[in-house]
């Protein structure tokens, strides 16, 4: 069952829409990862599902329920379901403890308990000790640390965390990795968590939702192009400035196109194929991602390839060959 | 020189005997601007946190005038309540002129502004994560706001001592308000003033030693806290 459904939001923010999201479900019990480059509108979904921001239009339901609709009692309790922790989390003037404790002071829990909660809490995030520490004598990722301890004394239902990797150290980022894995697979917590790392978001989520321009992007974020459609001699082409390639008829109005890097051929010559993209390019990079390789092309634009390890090396690509890329217009999704 | 002297050392021997008449002044001093500094208090941080966390026309003009009025000199605060309270007053039917609780009216007057100017500029100063990190938590609005409050506890307590330093050591208001009846309204200042015009100079001075020492014990007591809420 989807525990966040989305329908048809908007929010606007100044001039221009920062989300536009016909319909969307996340579902209950699974990692989310959102990602998109900055600017993207993942904070802002993410504000938006931690009730912090009231879309401009359009709803968003809680386990089926709109909590806008709800007065703000029954409102304040389902909140209280959630864990949030924002980017670079701010933390009260008060000691470790006080803040890890915070939430279950506002909820009436004694004082006894809430020590004890706070303990453990600090504990899971490898903070044991820290209690009594004021809140200024901590690094980022140990005020990070503080923030996830914070959220997750609570025992929420869902943890939903914006950038909680950023500007953090290499040892707090893989206790925050951990704690939130653990979380999901012990606790059958949710967790909802925004990050402009690709790779991180694949490697530790069930489902990635990525986000450009405020809609969510179908398929992954590398080989994105800005540019316009236009006619071209053979058909509409899609025009970058620096890239031209053929498309699918019918998308007139258009601004990004993607072209899935699993969909792309390789070619050391050019081969006649009915298939009605050629570019020449050169290799400028090549990085192995679990089983499979990514070769990077300069072909007027960067453009990404993903291909088996196996015919990777049957290939014998190397950086500075020459290659031609072969993909479908059917294969741009715009 | 001699009778500078001889004033200090008669206020120092004043003081160590407890003398009744010091010691009745003082009280009353302190009685005074403490209830004062709580009720402008209990009015004016509610207001301040309003005023600092909305938005709304003419709040910029309203944050100027409230400064304005932080210099508000106290004699006009004097006449302005004593008209009001006095026997022909729209409020002289509540026999409150030259009475402790005419004093307090006017100290309220004088410290209401400075808290609410001081107050606001320290729910301004207040990093706006931290409301943002309250809800998230979990907090109610009201626990939000307080949250804040206590996160601008350092400018907060700067508000109620500024304000208690303004009311406990003026002399116009208390002067025209509670009229110096001995045993009844005279404060640490107007006895000051009294005494000084009568030549009674140890006695003045016994006063304005003790006047000193409450507003070093108060410093004392605001660094202490600032230095233990860190």
């Amino acid at each position: 069952m989807d525990l966040f459904t989305l329908r048809d939001l908007r929010v606007r923010l100044g001039e221009r829409d920062a989300l536009d999201i016909p319909r969307l479900g996340l579902e209950e019990g699974r990692v989310i990862a959102l990602t998109g480059p900055n600017g993207s509108g993942k904070t802002t979904l993410l504000k938006v599902l931690s009730n912090l921001l009231a879309p401009t239009s359009g709803t968003v339901l809680y386990r089926g329920r709109d909590l806008a609709s709800l007065p703000p009692a029954q409102r304040d309790e389902v909140r209280r379901e959630l864990g949030v922790v924002l980017q670079s989390p701010y933390l009260f003037r008060s000691t470790v403890e006080g803040n890890v404790s915070y939430g279950l002071a506002r909820r009436g829990v004694p004082r006894a308990q809430r020590r004890t909660r706070a303990r453990r809490a600090l504990e899971i995030v490898g903070l044991s000790g820290f209690g009594r520490r004021p809140h200024w004598a901590l690094s980022g990722g140990e005020a990070q640390r503080v923030a996830l301890a914070r959220a997750l004394v609570l025992e929420p239902a869902v943890l939903l965390l914006d950038e909680p990797f950023a500007n953090v150290d290499a040892v707090s980022r893989s206790v925050i990795e951990r704690v939130l894995v653990q979380e999901n697979r012990y606790q059958g917590t949710t967790v909802v968590f925004t990050t402009h790392d690709m790779e991180q978001a694949y490697r530790l989520a069930d489902t990635v939702v990525t986000l450009f321009e405020g809609r969510v992007h179908e398929g992954s974020m590398e080989n994105l192009f800005h540019g316009k459609v236009r006619e071209g001699p053979e058909g509409p082409v899609f025009d970058t400035g620096t890239l031209v390639i053929c498309v699918p008829p019918g998308r007139e109005g258009a601004l990004t196109a993607a072209v899935p890097p699993e969909t792309i051929l390789v070619s050391l010559s050019p081969i006649s194929t009915s298939a009605r993209n050629t570019l020449l390019g050169r290799v400028n990079g090549v990085r192995e991602r679990n089983g499979t390789v990514d070769v990077t092309v300069d072909a007027g634009d960067t453009i990404v390839v993903r291909l088996t390890e196996r015919s990777y090396r049957e290939m014998d690509l190397k950086l500075g060959m020459q290659v031609y890329l072969i993909f479908k217009a059917e294969a741009v999704k715009l | 020189m001699n009778y500078v002297m001889e004033a200090i050392t008669g206020a120092f021997r004043l003081i160590l005997s407890l003398d009744p008449e010091v010691f009745t002044v003082t009280l009353l001093s302190l009685r005074v601007a403490v209830s004062a500094t709580c009720v402008a208090a209990l009015l004016g941080i509610p207001l301040a946190y309003v005023v600092a966390t909305r938005e709304f026309r003419g709040k910029g003009t309203l944050i100027t005038v409230f400064n304005t009025l932080m210099a508000l000199p106290t004699v006009v605060v004097g006449l302005f309540c004593y008209s009001f309270l006095s026997r022909k007053g729209p409020l002289g039917f509540m026999d409150l002129l030259f009475t402790p609780t005419g004093i307090i009216i006017g100290d309220v007057i004088l410290a209401f502004p400075l808290i609410v100017g001081l107050t606001v500029a320290a729910v301004h100063s207040v990093d706006p994560r931290a409301h943002a990190t309250a809800v998230s938590l979990g907090a109610s609005r009201r626990q939000a706001s307080m949250t804040v409050l206590r996160e601008a506890r350092f400018g907060l307590m700067a508000a109620l001592f500024n304000g208690f330093g303004r009311v406990v050591a003026e002399v116009g208001s208390a002067m025209m308000l509670g009229g110096n009846i001995r045993g009844y309204t005279r404060t640490i200042t107007t006895a000051i003033a009294l005494e000084t015009s009568k030549g009674e100079f140890a006695f003045a001075m016994a006063l304005g030693i003790i006047l000193l020492t409450v507003a070093l014990a108060v410093n004392l007591l605001f660094r202490r806290f600032q230095a233990a809420a860190r």
